[in-house]
């Protein structure tokens, strides 16, 4: 299964997402922040043989949720303002729990404030993989946080670590309470040798200040590590021949860079 | 030897948890069972210095099994008030101006930052109710509920 995930800073972006689509071909495309018009990028993919569906989302507005896989196939879970979680059912023993996530800005929310959220959203997903039998659980989007932030790494919240080894030993025990880990392959991300450091820019006038931000992240339970292709895992700066990097490699068409991976 | 004890009026408290249940009666009598309120316990949860009493309220729809939309969380104490509400943010925006003009609040003590308020008394926490359950954010929520129940009926 292919996955993008994008948010387009409510910009008119349909022409850049079909493009995408239909170069990759994904299997669930995840937006944040959408207000172009997805009836027409639907007509528009249906034009090119590619069908998708929009899958409703009751109360979380911030996050807009496409898939291949027929509505009749997806289960919905929990929402808050903040995430929306969904299960696709493939086939009787084949299911995929999805957490869909736009998580409060860093600019009117404490990091404590994204960390409660997290916490209720990895309560309902434990929940699910519990009565479902499964760990086929993945959490996209923008969390707006860096994997290094409390919110990700702290054990009442997401728990995602760096490391497969790590991550492997499943949970970890703190004060008698066991909490389940994440794998956050988005570590791997930072620094430039691949090209781009980050999927958001950001720089203000304090003394310090990191300018590239990895915001937009997937994580995956440890029992999925054996799915997920690494090199898969991808920070699009380019739509077919178009940047989405100005030459002084400033972040445009949305103020985020897509992201996109692939499970096995 | 006489009781010690004096004369003791006990008064029946109701209690946040048993006001919530009589309005999750009232919503699927409402929406034929459609659509229901739902006050979950959170045990998972770290004991909080906010008080040792915690519970979401959700709703929840009858053909939607794994679905549940948090309208907010209450904390208290044993004493009950004040209470500690984290409402959805949306529904918070919506309903704030009205809930600074109730009687009895006052905006410099209520307010906690973002969706964060403390409710002082009942009279308080049933105005806030009042506000929240017939919101349009609440509305919204229902029909979408309906709305995708209609896809599986």
């Amino acid at each position: 299964m292919k996955y993008l995930f994008w948010n387009t800073n409510k910009q008119i972006i349909n022409e850049y997402v079909k493009e995408l689509i239909m170069e990759k071909s994904y299997d669930v495309v995840i937006l944040a922040e959408y207000n172009d018009n997805a009836n027409e990028l639907l007509k528009e993919l249906e034009l090119v043989g590619i069908r998708m569906y929009k899958i409703k989302i009751i109360g979380c507005d911030r996050i807009s949720f496409f898939t291949k896989a027929k509505p009749s196939k997806i289960k919905h879970c929990s929402e808050s303002n903040y995430y929306a979680i969904k299960i696709i059912n493939i086939d009787k023993d084949n299911r995929y729990i999805i957490g869909a996530v736009h998580l409060p800005s860093k600019l009117y929310a404490s990091d404590e404030d994204r960390r409660v959220e997290i916490e209720d959203l990895v309560n309902n997903i434990a929940a699910l993989e519990d009565k479902y039998n499964t760990k086929n659980t993945i959490i996209v989007g923008d969390f707006n946080a860096n994997p290094f932030d409390g919110c990700m790494t702290k054990t009442t919240g997401l728990n995602a670590v760096s490391s497969e080894d790590v991550a492997c030993k499943i949970t970890r025990v703190v004060k008698n309470r066991e909490y389940n880990m994440f794998y956050n392959p988005m570590w791997n991300k930072f620094g430039d040798f691949d090209g781009i450091s980050g999927t958001y820019y950001y720089s203000k006038s304090s003394s310090e200040e990191i300018f590239w931000h990895i915001f937009d992240q997937v994580v995956i339970r440890p029992q999925n590590i054996k799915n997920f292709i690494n090199s898969s895992l991808n920070i699009i700066t380019k739509v077919n021949d178009r940047d989405l990097l100005s030459e002084g490699k400033r972040i445009k068409v949305s103020d985020h860079l897509p992201l996109e991976f692939e499970m096995k | 030897m006489e009781s010690l004890w004096g004369k003791m009026t006990i008064e029946k408290v109701e209690t946040p948890a048993k006001i919530l249940e009589g309005q999750s009666k009232y919503l699927e009598e409402m929406t034929f069972g459609y659509a229901y309120a739902e006050l979950r316990g959170n045990k998972k949860v770290e004991p909080s210095e906010l008080g040792e009493f915690k519970f979401d309220y959700l709703i929840r729809g009858k053909f939607l099994e794994d679905y549940s939309f948090r309208l907010f969380q209450i904390v208290h104490e044993v004493d009950i008030y004040p209470i500690y509400m984290l409402i959805d943010e949306e529904l918070y925006m919506e309903i704030k101006e009205d809930f600074i003009h109730l009687p009895g609040v006052d905006s410099s003590n209520n307010f906690e930052e973002n969706a964060e308020v403390w409710v002082n008394n009942r009279e308080i926490f049933i105005g806030l109710l009042r506000l929240i359950l017939s919101s349009k954010r609440v509305q919204n929520i229902i029909t979408g509920i309906f709305s995708i129940s209609d896809d599986y009926c």
